[in-house]
């Protein structure tokens, strides 16, 4: 069975902040962006800092889904026959193999395929685009 | 390799030189230094990492390394390399961007683009049927229904 290592809080903050668990993974809070540990396994938490509620699961589309909004810590693929229409989606990273009808924001990277078509607003630090790919929106790409 | 090279760009703005104005020429240009202004050709533009261009460009094909801001429109393809730094808006039937590179403004990029250029339609891409700014009002529309204009003048006849 693997050792779980448990650290000790900082004594100027108890229980807040603080990663406890080293098995885990950091993820950024959407709404406060505040860094925080969770367990590797963890689907939704609460996040510390804000109270909001924050989903930490993958997503991987294979069919049309229609949202008001797609917000993840996880990452968020969109195959060849995906299809996704959402007002905005959050995620941590973005791979783009189907169709998007969204305004994006990404923390990582986004990827867009040859056989991707996104609509919409994207910001994202870092995005590689392949050639064949239908754009059409506002992009800012980089750290700025 | 060298003869290769002047083969593509036979025009090369070295990277001392300070050009101001517009440009036109056939075959290809390589941009080493800075450029402000136009550029117009149906051959490739390849701005160099050096470069800083400030500029708006149509060609077949332009590959960036550099600084650029302006409106790029290209027939083929338009390449950000990773260290490109890119401002403007961006029309072109395919877009590479490899990653690393730092750009924004309004992209429009697909296989209509180029084709509804100069027609003034900034629909989305592959959606053909929105009318264009230019179409005369009144007449009918891409759906079957007749303009208001028009339809108010039968309707003045009929009440004669």
């Amino acid at each position: 069975m693997p050792a779980v290592k448990h650290s000790v809080a900082s004594p100027g903050d108890p229980g807040r902040g603080a990663p406890s668990r080293t098995d885990g993974k950091v993820i950024l809070c959407t709404y406060c962006d505040q860094p925080q540990e969770v367990g590797r396994k963890a689907q939704t938490i609460t996040c510390r800092f804000c109270y909001k509620r924050l989903n930490l699961e993958d997503a991987h589309i294979k069919q049309y889904e229609a949202h008001r909004a797609i917000e993840t810590c996880g990452s968020v693929l969109i195959d060849k026959k995906g299809t996704v229409v959402a007002e905005r989606l959050h995620c941590a990273s973005l791979t783009v193999r189907g169709k998007l009808k969204a305004n994006v924001i990404s923390r990582g990277a986004v990827q867009v395929a040859t056989t991707a078509e996104i609509r919409g607003d994207v910001a994202a630090p870092r995005i590689a685009i392949d050639a064949g790919a239908v754009l059409e929106g506002r992009y800012h790409i980089g750290s700025a | 390799m060298a003869d290769h090279a002047d083969n593509e760009f036979p025009t090369v703005l070295g990277p001392d030189a300070n050009f101001n104005g517009e440009l036109s020429f056939e075959k290809g240009v390589r941009l080493q230094g800075r450029f402000q202004g136009k550029i117009t050709t149906p051959g490739r533009v390849y701005v160099t990492k050096e470069a800083k261009m400030q500029a708006d460009v149509e060609a077949g094909c332009i590959t960036v390394e550099g600084e650029v801001k302006g409106n790029l429109s290209a027939n083929d393809r338009i390449e950000l390399k990773q260290t490109a730094r890119y401002e403007g808006d961006l029309r072109a039937c395919k877009l590479v961007v490899d990653e690393g590179a730092v750009f924004s403004g309004q992209v429009t990029v697909g296989p209509e683009v180029v084709k509804n250029r100069g027609t003034g339609v900034t629909t989305s891409p592959r959606s053909g049927t929105a009318p264009t700014p230019g179409q005369p009002v009144g007449k009918p529309g891409p759906d079957g229904h007749a303009g208001a204009p028009e339809s108010g003048e039968r309707l003045a006849k009929a009440a004669r």
